[in-house]
């Protein structure tokens, strides 16, 4: 199975070129069964890898393929290669598998789109880059594949193009996803400055063994800028603070495509990125506290702006930005298993979410408002029965699956090693955005699902359950939704229940193995009692309920006329929250002005004034002038002519017989 | 006996002669005689060359001079005729069109 | 010194500076006459007596004549053109660029070292000589110059036509 790795992001490369340049000739069915087909093909070969994978024995457990030689430069050598290891093996299973099921959804959501095979097309070439970016074997094709799916990101955000308002979105995804591209660059930079290489054996390896000779310490200049450059790129592709604001505006594109790039596959890069670069994380604590501490924030604050948005795609954008808050404060905290923990149950509640808001749009003829909605629970049963399993997932309730991931990720981060005081204020933002987060997602339900119908006549005419292909996906996430979580069962409950083994953290343990070691090695692990761990898992539950019962009391009982008194006595808070913290005005301000005066400046003084008006046309001027004036010199007369003849002897002559 | 210095002297004379009459006088005629008297002082340093060197090569350049020269005068003073019926003089101050 | 030598130098400097400074133009052809007569001397002297005859036959005997015949055709006895430029820069130009000219190619010559004169070959300068030359080693040289001769022919009569 080695020697196929390649294969698994080619077979969305040919869908991608198939469906692209022969699309509008193979007809709907074509299209959709070669897009399909690709990524099932992808995804069985993923699966095929990662069983050959789990066969082996726990230290052996990497397939490599190089394909070729792509750069030797000097001391700098490329490959372009495969790795699969037990983290990438939980990524492309993921990245493929839920691919797959949005791929199937696609084909009921995109049914009656006019440009479905661009549609496709692009979604294939979006899977090739992902797969690229977590199968390479280096930091360069990973990189390759982050560029990629960022241009893949902005071709499907602005996939209905002919609006000003999508191709703006689009762009605005794109350039800043570029700013973040430029910090990874420059770390990618440092890292080759200080170990001489891109590929992650190389560079991982000489990390440790760098650290165990003493040639680095904890918290190197070198380390710290490194880890930080490649956080910046993840907080442009993983929409974290301050790079998150393209996000909520990437919900213009359709619905399948927010779940899949904006959920599941593409903003959970930047996560991947640290827990692959786990060694130098923890040889560089502060770049981790710095990593926390934004994630934290951005969680808090995504959940704040999230329970007043009324576009329900928002609403599920601003919770994305904030459960991504969470992942890296999983990383954050050195707790690399527990952040891929909740990426990947995040991938499936989230990705459910998505699919079913993308049924309700479906069946309310494209309204995405909230306000519009209500009681739609009788007449889409499997959207909501999907829908509510997955928002108790998100909200953290027991035995959901998000309750494991985001339960793990809150205990360490009480028990950070490094900052064990900065750890416990982590653990109380995380949770009271916990708390945020149930309180929103269930306002959500009970808007959507429950109370009466506020649409139009001719809307709820048009209300119905979704097709098969478009449910199925939603029933098999919300299957995953359920039981995804118990692939990571702390320790603590496993021996209530019978020894059951937490799967995950002993599948990825030898992936981190130098990480904790280092981290035993130069702090101290705080040890709590169990009484503490119980608290705390207790806390986060009570927190998750108090939510639900505060959205239930606030829109259900007292749905028609409280949130509106609320938001008049509060005017100032809600104003504030309802425009996002003004922070889009704030960066046009502060970014898009200056750069856009300076540019004019360019262009008027510098390229029109100097190139042009002085060096192009300046030079043409000059000639004219010269030659006006050297013209002169013909005036007609013979003699004058042969006397500058004589000259030219004399001077030839005093230049050759001069020397003596 | 005459040196092949004296030869080169003379011969610089006749060409600074030459010159100096084709650029300080206005009839067109006398310019023709400055170039003949021009060429006329190379012949006579080829020849002085060919004879204290011993070599028969300048002789032979000499003669070569002399078909250019003719075939020199013949065109120029038929051009000199064509310029005297639209301009009717001699004067080459007059002959100054060919100008910016 | 030679006397042969001076004599027809002085006679050539003379009659050349008579040529350039006369005030009619038939003056100044008859100067011009002069100066090829010592020319034709001087080559006697330097044995290349073909040359001496060609210098006669035609510098004096066929271009001469031309400028003559075209003297007497264009300038009508009254038409007296003063004999220099109107523009006194012109004048003072023309005689400074020839006398640094000559001034040069005076002060070269200071260093050019007496070259003891070579024995000449029997026969040196003699027609036969010439004439194997011109059909050994310069035959394409002589022919173009016919070629030449040929274009300034054609030329000559059609600058000559009535109405070109």
């Amino acid at each position: 199975m080695e020697n196929y790795l390649f294969l698994i992001p080619l077979f969305p490369l040919v869908g991608f070129l198939i469906n692209g340049l022969l699309g509008q000739r193979i007809g709907k069915g074509g299209v959709f069964f070669t897009a399909c087909s690709a990524i099932g093909f992808a995804f069985v070969i993923a699966l095929l890898s990662v069983v050959e994978l789990v066969g082996r024995a726990p230290e052996e457990r990497q397939l490599v393929q190089v394909i070729w030689n792509w750069i030797a430069v000097g001391n700098f050598h490329v490959e372009l290669g495969f790795m699969v290891d037990q983290l990438s093996a939980v990524m492309i299973l993921i990245v493929t598998g839920i691919s797959f099921l949005i791929h199937i959804y696609s084909v009921g959501y995109m049914h009656d789109d006019p440009s479905y095979w661009r549609y496709f097309a692009y979604l294939n070439m979006f899977v090739f880059f992902m797969c690229l970016l977590v199968l390479g074997k280096n930091y360069l094709v990973m990189f390759v594949g982050w560029e990629g799916v960022g241009l893949a990101s902005y071709l499907l955000i602005g996939f209905w193009y002919e609006g000003d308002a999508n191709a703006d979105a689009g762009k605005k995804a794109f350039i800043v996803n570029r700013i973040g591209d430029f910090g990874f660059v420059l770390g990618m930079f440092v890292m080759f400055m200080t170990f001489g290489s891109l590929d992650y054996h190389e560079v991982f390896h000489k990390a440790n063994e760098m650290f165990h000779q003493g040639l680095i310490g904890i918290n190197t200049p070198a380390l710290v800028a490194m880890c930080l450059l490649l956080f910046v790129g993840a907080t442009g592709k993983s929409a974290q603070i301050p790079l998150y604001v393209w996000l909520p505006d990437a919900m213009a594109g359709p619905t399948p495509v927010s779940a899949l790039i904006h959920a599941a596959t593409m903003v959970t890069a930047g996560v991947y990125m640290v827990a692959r670069s786990n060694i130098l994380y923890t040889l560089a604590p502060t770049a981790l506290l710095v990593v926390s501490l934004i994630a934290v924030a951005t969680a808090l604050m995504a959940a704040t702006i999230g329970i007043l948005q009324n576009d329900i795609k928002k609403v599920l954008a601003y919770s994305t930005v904030s459960q991504l808050g969470y992942m890296f404060v999983g990383v954050g905290v050195t707790a690399y298993w527990a952040g891929i923990f909740h990426l990947m149950t995040h991938a499936f509640f989230k990705a459910c979410l998505f699919l079913c808001s993308g049924s309700v749009i479906h069946a309310m003829s494209g309204d995405q408002d909230m306000r519009h909605m209500g009681g739609l629970a009788k007449k889409m049963p499997i959207t909501y029965v999907t829908m509510l399993i997955a928002t108790l997932a998100i909200a953290g309730l027991p035995p959901f699956a998000a309750f494991f991931s985001k339960d793990e990720i809150l205990w360490k981060a009480f028990c950070f090693p490094y900052y064990p005081v900065m750890g416990k204020i982590i653990w109380f933002i995380g949770t009271l955005a916990a708390g945020i987060t149930a309180f929103y997602m269930f306002r959500l339900i009970f808007m959507t699902f429950h109370g009466e119908f506020r649409g139009t006549e001719e809307q709820a005419h048009h209300v119905h359950e979704s097709p098969v292909s478009m449910t199925f996906p939603l029933v098999v996430l919300a299957f995953l939704s359920l039981t995804g979580g118990w692939l990571g069962i702390p320790h603590l409950i496993s021996e209530k229940i019978g020894h059951v083994p937490n799967v995950l953290e002993t599948f990825l343990e030898p992936v981190f193995e130098h990480s904790q070691a280092i981290v035993a090695h130069t702090a101290v692990i705080p040890e709590y009692s169990h009484a503490v761990e119980w608290t705390l898992m207790g806390s986060s539950v009570l927190v998750g309920v108090i939510g639900i019962c505060l959205a239930y009391f606030i829109y259900m009982v007292h749905g028609k006329d409280l949130p509106a008194k609320l938001a008049k006595t509060y005017r100032l808070h809600y104003d504030l929250i309802y425009n996002k913290y003004y922070v889009d005005e704030i960066y046009y301000v502060m970014v898009v002005l200056p750069i856009y005066h300076f540019s004019v400046f360019l262009w008027k003084v510098i390229d029109a004034f100097f190139i042009d008006g002085v060096g192009v046309n300046g030079a043409g001027w000059l000639v004219r002038r010269s030659s006006a004036g050297l013209r002169y010199i013909q005036n007609g007369y013979l003699q004058t002519y042969g006397a500058y003849m004589c000259l030219g002897v004399v001077v030839i002559l005093w230049f050759f017989l001069g020397a003596h | 006996m005459a040196t092949l210095n004296y030869y080169i002297v003379l011969a610089s004379i006749l060409f600074g002669l030459g010159a100096i009459g084709f650029l300080t006088r206005r009839n067109a005629l006398i310019l023709f005689m400055s170039v003949e008297l021009m060429l006329n002082s190379v012949n006579m340093m080829l020849v002085a060359f060919s004879h204290f060197r011993a070599e028969m090569a300048g002789q032979v350049m000499v003669l070569f001079i002399y078909a250019v020269a003719a075939a020199e005068v013949a065109v120029g003073l038929a051009i000199l005729i064509v310029l005297f019926r639209n301009v009717k003089s001699v004067n080459i101050n007059k002959f100054n069109v060919l100008k910016w | 010194m030679d006397l042969y030598f001076i004599t027809f130098a002085v006679m050539a400097v003379g009659a050349g500076i008579f040529t350039i400074t006369a005030r009619e133009a038939l003056a100044s052809a008859l100067g011009l006459l002069t100066v090829f007569v010592a020319c034709a001397a001087l080559y006697l002297h330097l044995h290349a007596p073909l040359i001496a005859i060609f210098q006669i036959s035609i510098y004096a005997g066929a271009i001469l004549v031309l400028v003559v015949f075209v003297i007497m055709l264009l300038m009508s006895p009254d038409d007296r053109l003063e004999i220099v430029q109107e523009n006194m820069a012109y004048r003072i130009m023309g005689v400074v660029l020839a006398a640094s000219m000559m001034g040069i190619l005076a002060v070269a010559l200071k260093d050019v070292r007496e070259q003891a004169a070579k024995v000449l070959p029997a026969g040196f300068g003699s027609p036969g000589q010439i004439g194997m030359l011109f059909f050994k080693d310069y035959l394409l040289h002589f022919e173009v110059a016919s070629v030449l001769l040929l274009v300034a022919l054609i030329a000559a009569i059609y600058l000559g036509k009535k109405k070109l």
